[in-house]
């Protein structure tokens, strides 16, 4: 074959070969790079001031992303929760009350929703989980029409992608 | 293998592998940069939706504690990503922090902080004079319009 059609069969030898190790080349060289440029701006901080913020800002992601993802239904609410709950014991410090306001306004939103279906008691074992949070943040104030206020801004969060429903 | 076919392999390998290399080095350092914008503007925003609930609910301790937290992380993230801040970023924790104290009585912690805060507007409009009552009002929209009171 290399014999017979030389010119040919090299042109497609070296087309091949070109492309394939530059499919290499970009993988290498896109790792090579995402690693150098993390490596260069985070440098700028000391070793566990970089470490913190990686935590946090990962922590924060996390935390933002469930919270888009979440509906406002209560199994959607239930999973915020338990995504919640998991991240909790892995997040850095600065997190956790970010991520206990997110919780409480999760209980809130549950309560009311419970409400709506005529689900008393467990509405109220929603509050009753939604208040220490909510202390623990140093809010004096815990009554039932302070969590139904944080239920409403919850429903009518512009993050979240069906902001209407449940807002009754 | 002839000695040709020896000679186009190992050109072509190294042409490819270079070419790949040098595309993807940028393409890599473009995406580490956009992720790590991503992730400060995330968490700021965040840290400042917290500040501005605990600002309305919380007392004045853990209202104080939420602002100062989000200020010392805020100017880490700034070094990891100084474009992504704009002016208000900067002057909205001291304007709450210069309310916090101000309703809790610390005066000279009060003026310190508005003080601050003066500084940073008189930068951006030199003629603009700033009153604590303006703060408040400010702050107040500032929370309403830009949807930081959420949960």
């Amino acid at each position: 074959m290399f014999q017979r059609f030389p010119i040919i069969t090299h042109f497609f030898l070296a087309v091949g070969l070109t492309l394939t190790c530059f499919y290499v080349g970009n993988l290498a060289g896109t790792l090579a790079g995402y690693v150098y440029e993390r490596h260069r701006v985070f440098a700028s901080l000391d070793r566990e001031q970089g470490r913190d913020i990686r935590d946090l800002n990962e922590s924060l992601l996390a935390s933002a992303l469930s919270h888009i993802m979440t509906k406002n239904t209560k199994e959607s609410l239930q999973g915020d929760l338990s995504a919640l709950q998991k991240l909790r014991p892995k997040a850095p410090l600065e997190a956790l009350p970010l991520l206990d306001l997110r919780m409480a306004a999760d209980h809130a939103s549950l309560a009311r929703l419970y409400q709506n279906t005529n689900e008393a008691s467990s509405a109220t074992a929603q509050r009753e989980m939604a208040r220490p949070l909510l202390r623990g943040l140093g809010w004096s104030n815990t009554s039932d029409d302070v969590l139904s206020e944080v239920a409403d801004k919850r429903f009518r969060s512009p993050y979240s992608p069906f902001p209407s429903k449940g807002a009754k | 293998m002839s000695r040709l076919t020896k000679i186009v392999a190992i050109v072509s390998c190294a042409v490819g592998l270079i070419a790949g290399a040098i595309s993807g080095v940028s393409r890599g350092r473009e995406g580490a940069a956009a992720l790590i914008d991503a992730g400060c503007t995330s968490a700021q925003n965040e840290l400042s939706v917290f500040s501005a609930v605990e600002f309305h609910y919380a007392d004045s301790d853990h209202a104080r504690q939420a602002v100062l937290s989000e200020m010392r992380i805020g100017g880490i993230l700034q070094r990891l990503s100084p474009r992504m801040l704009g002016a208000q970023t900067v002057y909205v924790p001291y304007a709450r922090l210069a309310l916090i104290e101000d309703a809790a009585g610390n005066t000279s912690a009060s003026q310190a902080a508005f003080a601050k805060v003066k500084e940073i507007v008189r930068e951006h409009h030199p003629k603009e004079e700033v009153t604590l009552e303006m703060l408040k009002q400010v702050l107040q929209r500032y929370d309403d319009t830009l949807g930081t009171m959420r949960f």
